[in-house]
Formats: structure tokens, C-alpha cells, sequence
């Protein structure tokens, strides 16, 4: 996949919900950080499958509430 | 100024979410390209705000895991930890981390040093490779 999120993003948003403020992350773990963000949102890739499931050519959001629950379990 | 200060969080906040929200719109186009389904741009900001959610969970475990482990640094081994419901995706994380610790290894040899302890400062190296900025907070 060549569309990732920005590591400055990703540390940004996290630095802001931790809540002690001497917490920081190595380069590593915020790489990996990243990546798993970005998988999460080709779950778009869940959404499209349960588009073509239902015989639908465009994304709507029950496609994506069909698949929203098991997203969220699983990551 | 508590007022201005709240004002200022508030913009900084919606400039993040603006960020994830663009990502989350080219990531989205990327996945349907060649797959004729037409994008919605109510689910992708469903994606979007879903995601923005997940970050202060994953804020918070990673926190917690760090804490667990009597550290105040998050590292490689916590975001396993927040992905462990998933084996397939933990298989993906774990070989990224290899091709990260590969390149390393690579730099390590050109600068002739034996062991770094800071090896922060070495992956810092290969992240700026993955095209991102550089920060020094990590």
C-alpha cells in the first residue's frame, strides 16, 4: 500500500490521549503503530466486499456497519 | 489565558482529525481503485471517525502496557500487545519490524560502531527512510 498515515500525525494524536506526560514512544513502536492504523482503515477493503456481497456497487454506510462489529473486535 | 489556551487545544484537535480523515480518504480511494464499487463519502467519514476513536484506545493500552511493564516509553512489544486478537496482523507487524531491524542492521555497518546504546537514534534512521519526518521526542 503506498497511502500510509504520517508517523508526526500518528504520535500527535496518541501524545494527546496519554495521560501521563512523561510517556513517549520509541521510532520502532510508532512505526508499527502507524502501519496498524493504516490497516485499519483499508478495512474500506471489508466494506467493499460486502458491497459486491450484497449485490451493491456503491459503498453505503450499512455496508459498512455490517462489517464495523467484527472490525472492531478484531483490531 | 485558559480560554485562548482551550481555543488553541481545539484547532490543534481539528487539524489532527483533518489529518486523519485525509489520509483515511486516500487510503479509501487506493483500496477501491480497480475494484468498480463507487466510494461514499459518508462511510468514509465513518472510516475516519472510527479511526480517530481507536487512537485514544490505543493511546491508552499502550500506556497501560508501558506502565505494566515499570516503562514510560512505548515500544515494539506494546503494539503487539494491542494487536493480539489478530494473529494474521501480527504476522504482518512482526515482519515489518524484521525489514526495520534488516535496514538497521545495514546503517549499523557503515557507521563502524559496535553496539549503540541509544537505539532510538539508529531506527530514527530507517524511519526517515519509510518517508516521514524525523522527531526528536522519540
Amino acid at each position: 500500500m503506498a497511502e500510509r498515515f504520517k508517523q508526526k500525525t500518528v504520535q500527535q494524536i496518541l501524545q494527546q490521549y496519554f495521560k501521563d506526560d512523561k510517556t513517549k514512544m520509541t521510532a520502532e513502536s510508532l512505526a508499527l503503530v502507524t502501519e496498524v492504523a493504516t490497516v485499519f482503515v483499508a478495512a474500506v477493503g471489508r466494506t467493499v466486499r460486502q458491497a459486491k456481497k450484497d449485490g451493491d456497487n456503491e459503498l453505503s454506510l450499512e455496508h459498512f456497519e455490517k462489517i464495523l462489529p467484527q472490525l472492531l473486535l478484531d483490531l | 489565558m485558559s480560554t485562548e489556551e482551550n481555543f488553541e487545544q481545539l484547532t490543534h484537535c481539528q487539524r489532527l482529525k483533518a489529518a486523519v480523515h485525509h489520509t483515511t480518504l486516500r487510503v479509501c480511494k487506493e483500496s477501491v481503485e480497480g475494484k468498480d464499487v463507487e466510494l461514499n463519502r459518508m462511510v468514509v467519514a465513518a472510516i475516519s471517525e472510527a479511526t480517530w476513536k481507536r487512537f485514544e484506545t490505543w493511546a491508552t493500552d499502550l500506556e497501560m502496557f508501558a506502565k505494566h511493564g515499570k516503562r514510560s516509553t512505548v515500544n515494539a512489544d506494546d503494539v503487539k500487545m494491542l494487536i493480539r486478537k489478530s494473529p494474521k496482523l501480527l504476522e504482518h507487524i512482526n515482519m515489518l519490524q524484521e525489514q526495520m531491524n534488516a535496514s538497521k542492521g545495514e546503517t549499523k555497518k557503515k557507521t563502524k560502531k559496535t553496539k549503540s546504546k541509544d537505539t532510538t537514534a539508529q531506527t530514527s534512521s530507517t524511519v526517515t527512510q519509510m518517508d516521514i519526518d524525523e522527531d526528536s521526542r522519540t
